[in-house]
């Protein structure tokens, strides 16, 4: 399970994790010790707590399903909307992320790059590639994904001397941007944009949004659950490769070029919906 | 084993494609930033009661939410 494999990096942040779902002891006993969980698996039979956190799934409420579904949600009503709470030690609510969908959570390792900082080593096999106008690390914050996982795909910018691409802003320059081809399933997030720097193109007497200096930009991207990707995600030593493009305008203070556009692949191991 | 398995893949799938609809908007659920959380005292599988203080590090708690380890 992906939280086992990130619970020493947790714990090297003097942090402790637990996971509460709303199974009997016994169901989560023989669970962590199929699958060598360490990490406190909190029993929750009866939901109480899911509901004192005012997190009950209310979709899943069998009173409200159709007839034909009733049996199915009885049995999964209980369930929370899924997600992750960072707690001060003194219990106290520091940053929290959730998701509608129950079988969809954020990694650890997204957690991570989403507070500025990324899990030691997660970057260890970054792409590297380089342009006319800028190089360009690319890696994902996970190796490993399951369906319901949603994870990131990073690209750490370095424009080069003299060189700016364009951040979201009030002009007409394309803004550099992640662009996700394959697998058609992976859902894309919104691109999350650092802060930009103002720049005067003298030439025009322009003022735009752009990045002169290194920066990163994160793609979150949800692996959905269906039938065809558990499927996929079944199959003995499989993979998925997820492609897509870095897209960017580039100027210096003379000359701006045409759009480009950088290919990118990664190639991420396939962790199985319950064989893990 | 291999039975009981192949019997959750069906209602995680399954339950996947009933749940399917409008989505809620979950960030208004639950403990918002800056918030006390509830306490709790829960058993973990090794049969221990647990609550916050036993759970946290010196920086805090990660303290995930989630499905059911059966399906």
């Amino acid at each position: 399970m992906e939280l086992q494999s990130r619970y020493a990096d947790l714990q090297a942040r003097g942090l402790g994790l637990a996971v509460i779902t709303y199974d009997p002891t016994e169901i989560q006993a023989a669970f962590a010790d199929a699958q060598g969980i360490e990490y406190p698996l909190l029993s929750d039979a009866g939901s109480a707590t899911i509901r004192a956190y005012d997190l009950l799934n209310r979709e899943l409420d069998p009173d409200r399903a159709p007839a034909e579904q009733r049996q199915m949600m009885e049995r999964l009503y209980g369930v929370p909307y899924p997600g992750t709470f960072l707690l001060d030690p003194e219990g106290r609510v520091e940053a929290r992320y959730f998701e509608p969908a129950y079988q969809e959570r954020l990694t650890v390792s997204s957690i991570a790059v989403r507070l500025g900082d990324p899990l030691d080593g997660t970057d260890r096999d970054a792409v590297r590639v380089e342009t006319d106008h800028l190089t360009a690390q690319a890696w994902t914050t996970d190796d490993v994904v399951a369906p319901g996982n949603r994870f990131s795909l990073v690209v750490d910018v370095t424009p080069k001397p003299d060189m700016h691409v364009y951040a979201p802003g009030e002009h007409t320059y394309q803004v550099i941007r992640l662009r996700i081809d394959e697998p058609a399933f992976a859902r894309a997030h919104d691109v999350a944009y650092p802060d930009s720097e103002i720049y005067h193109f003298v030439p025009l007497d322009e003022r735009v949004e752009v990045y002169e200096s290194p920066f990163r930009l994160v793609q979150e991207v949800t692996i959905p659950m269906s039938r065809e990707i558990a499927g996929q995600a079944a199959a003995p030593d499989g993979t998925v490769t997820i492609s897509g493009a870095l897209e960017y305008q580039a100027c210096d203070h003379e000359v701006c070029y045409l759009p480009a556009e950088v290919p990118l692949t990664w190639t991420l191991d396939w962790r199985p919906l319950l064989f893990e | 084993m291999r039975k009981i398995l192949a019997l959750s893949f069906v209602v995680v799938v399954a339950a996947a494609a009933a749940a399917q609809g409008p989505l809620p908007d979950v960030d208004r659920f639950g403990p918002q930033v800056g918030d006390a959380v509830p306490d709790f005292e829960l058993t973990d599988q090794h049969g221990d009661a647990r609550d916050l203080a036993s759970l946290a590090g010196p920086n805090g708690t990660m303290l995930v939410f989630s499905r059911s380890a059966d399906w």
